[in-house]
């Protein structure tokens, strides 16, 4: 493998890493908090991308010029999914806060296929094409660097950074950390604990939903069942990385996203002829690999609270 | 109070079953179905839309031209979801049903492998005008019959081709399905005859996004061409991929990939690229454009690839259907199946005959690049 190309795999690697890190937070917020694997969270994503393309069609439309029209899908979109959220959580999670675990994992695969099968009779079932609001990019000594992959990468990063800032800094953050100790004993204690559940479902939401704008202006269309394998990597990352743990998540992300890319091409470089082939088994060994040694995930173990 | 409720039940029992029994017999006299199995939904649900309007359209004809000798046909559609697991349980499904008498069968060569045998079990003759894979009528099933060149003949003429334009180092993708696979194996296979070098052959999977891992690798090694065996949505990726990386070779894929989904996955990236299509281009085909305009009319979208085959394949079923009717006056599935071994027919693809396996004998295919968002046919092969 050239110089070269062992870099432009890194980029590679990095960007879709990126893009499972957005998502993976979103599963490891509300596993933090009320112990939940949101399966309708991949679908919140695509539901997210199609809203932005909705906006972003409709303003392009009128002519207005890009960055704006990018800057209001993004705003809209995060918006809308952020209520969708909270009206999901209300409906479909919270008469079940109480029940077995299993009624709720039943209750959030009901609600993924419910969206991904809305999204598909209302929109349609085609891929639909996304405009490329953010196009070009350079290239140094032959890696080609898009500035759409510096965005994926360094959002995903920052909004870590912030969600971080929330849950460590902010009155809202230390009721989410003591919700998810304790749900009764913060209840007893006077937090508003289906405010907060309510703000965890937001927050991840629009998350998704910046997510899935992201996804549409980088891989330029988007489909109603693009939520699921993004979703099943995504929560892949989130237990490689330690579920409910925010820098797990984007840990795990990043490293799923380089063992796609960087360790199956130099497997491939080394002899192993159909290791592209193998890309997804060769990236689930790994993360078989780490929970066999590391169960509770990478960074499970040094962060006790979750969220 | 309580025997009167009982009575009363037992009557009612009795008189739904009598009705029942009485309009089955009527309805056998006088109906018969012609079932499709099609992906409506999933990941090739826009192709096999089209395939299922056009068999609409065929069945609307036939009903209301009164050329059944007094029989109705009705369509009896399943969906398939692209998806094997899915295409046995419809294929189960619709063999329960004893009124369908033919099957427009599957897109999907995935499909159609595991499915035929079931047609096959149950004596019913299906026909497909999509799938490609060459195993399916390898198999010896009598019943089973399709429209479209299979990827022997699309891969071996593709190949010479290349060599033509001037390509030597090939690079080869496919989205290991038994439909993508088998063509880019066969692809493979015939490189080395014609000269051009197969520098790799690797596979991907279908719903991913991201191919720039495998396609930075493919860069690093210097191909002039590269092949994908697959379907629209990865085509129109890798293509767009390709670019982004700076990667300027030709790209060229198949009759999977051939269609407006490719270039709106793709966008701009896809110019250039070429795509084979069994048969004749639509523009050469005889009487095509009174089944464009009749379908764009009905459906108000414009056919796109697969529609004039199902359109055949129905029409194909139903005369041989409609001939064993004036017959021996009844439907028999078997001896639709004989009349179809002997059947001639010249549709909207061309003249329809089959071989001894069931594969149609006009084995022609097209190759087309893409030129301001738009498929122009570049040559037609045949063999």
């Amino acid at each position: 493998m050239s110089l070269s190309a062992f870099f432009q795999q890194l980029v590679n690697g990095l960007t879709l890493g990126g893009m499972y890190a957005l998502v993976a937070l979103g599963y490891t917020m509300v596993y933090g908090i009320i112990e939940l694997i949101n399966f309708a969270h991949g679908d919140i994503f695509m539901l997210g991308a199609f809203l932005g393309l909705m906006v972003l069609n409709f303003l392009q439309g009128w002519g207005l010029p890009t960055g704006f029209a990018l800057t209001a899908a993004f705003g809209v979109s995060m918006l809308l999914t952020a209520l969708i959220g909270a009206g999901i959580e209300r409906i479909a999670y919270k008469p079940l806060r109480h029940s077995p675990r299993i009624t709720l994992l039943l209750s959030a695969i009901g609600v993924s296929i419910l969206i991904q099968n809305i999204v598909m009779l209302t929109c349609s079932r085609d891929l639909q094409p996304f405009p490329r609001a953010i196009s070009g990019g350079m290239t140094i000594r032959g890696v080609v660097l898009e500035y759409i992959q510096i965005l994926i990468a360094s959002s995903s990063l920052l909004l870590m950074l912030g969600l971080d800032l929330l849950v460590h800094k902010t009155r809202i953050g230390q009721a989410m950390r003591a919700i998810a100790q304790d749900l009764e004993a913060s209840q007893m204690m006077g937090i508003n604990v289906n405010q907060v559940i309510r703000v965890t479902f937001m927050v991840g939401s629009a998350l998704a939903a910046a997510g899935g704008i992201m996804n549409g202006l980088y891989y330029g269309g988007i489909k109603f069942d693009m939520g699921f394998l993004v979703g099943i990597k995504a929560f892949t990352a989130a237990v490689l990385g330690g579920i409910g743990s925010l820098r797990g998540a984007m840990l795990g992300g990043f490293i799923l996203g380089l063992c796609e890319t960087i360790v199956v091409a130099l497997l491939s470089a080394w002899g192993l002829t159909r290791a592209f082939d193998y890309k997804d088994v060769i990236a689930f060994a790994i993360l078989i690999i780490v929970l066999i040694f590391m169960p509770s995930g990478l960074l499970g173990e040094h962060l006790p609270e979750k969220v | 109070m309580n025997n009167l409720k009982r009575y009363l039940a037992l009557i009612s029992i009795s008189g739904v079953l009598a009705c029942q029994s009485g309009g089955g017999a009527k309805q056998e006299e006088k109906v018969f179905k012609l079932g499709a199995v099609l992906p409506l939904t999933g990941p090739a649900a826009a192709p096999g839309n089209e395939m299922n309007n056009a068999v609409l359209l065929a069945v609307d004809e036939w009903n209301s031209s009164n050329k059944l000798s007094g029989y109705k046909v009705t369509l009896d559609s399943k969906d398939d979801a692209a998806d094997p697991k899915q295409a046995v349980s419809s294929a189960h499904a619709l063999m329960s049903d004893s009124l369908v008498a033919a099957v427009v069968a599957h897109l999907n060569s995935g499909c159609f492998l595991p499915a035929s045998r079931i047609y096959h079990e149950n004596g019913v003759a299906a026909m497909s005008g999509a799938t490609t894979n060459p195993e399916i009528t390898q198999q010896g099933y009598p019943e089973i019959f399709r429209l479209c060149t299979t990827d022997l003949v699309q891969g071996e003429l593709t190949v010479p081709y290349l060599k033509e334009a001037g390509y030597t180092k090939i690079a080869i993708i496919h989205d290991k399905t038994q439909y993508g696979q088998g063509l880019a194996q066969v692809v493979k296979d015939a490189c080395p005859k014609s000269g051009i070098e197969v520098l790799s052959f690797d596979g991907i999977n279908v719903g991913d996004k991201d191919f720039k891992a495998i396609l930075t690798k493919i860069k690093d090694q210097t191909p002039d061409v590269i092949y994908f065996g697959g379907m629209y949505d990865e085509a129109g990726l890798i293509v767009k991929q390709m670019r982004d990386l700076g990667m300027t070779q030709q790209f060229v894929s198949d009759d999977g990939a051939f269609g407006q989904d490719t270039i709106d996955a793709g966008g701009v990236a896809t110019e250039g690229a070429m795509f084979t299509m069994v048969g004749k281009p639509l523009t050469e085909m005889p009487q095509v454009a009174e089944f464009l305009t009749k379908y764009e009319k009905r459906f108000g979208v414009k056919v796109q690839n697969y529609g004039p085959y199902a359109y055949d394949v129905a029409n194909i079923l139903l005369t041989a259907i409609s001939k064993v009717i004036s017959r021996i006056g009844g439907v028999d599935k078997a001896a639709i199946v004989q009349e179809l071994k002997q059947m001639e027919y010249d549709g909207v693809v061309g003249h329809t005959a089959f071989d001894e396996k069931g594969d149609t004998k006009n084995k022609v295919i097209t190759i087309y690049r893409v030129q301001e968002g738009k498929f122009v046919p570049l040559k037609t092969m045949g063999m």
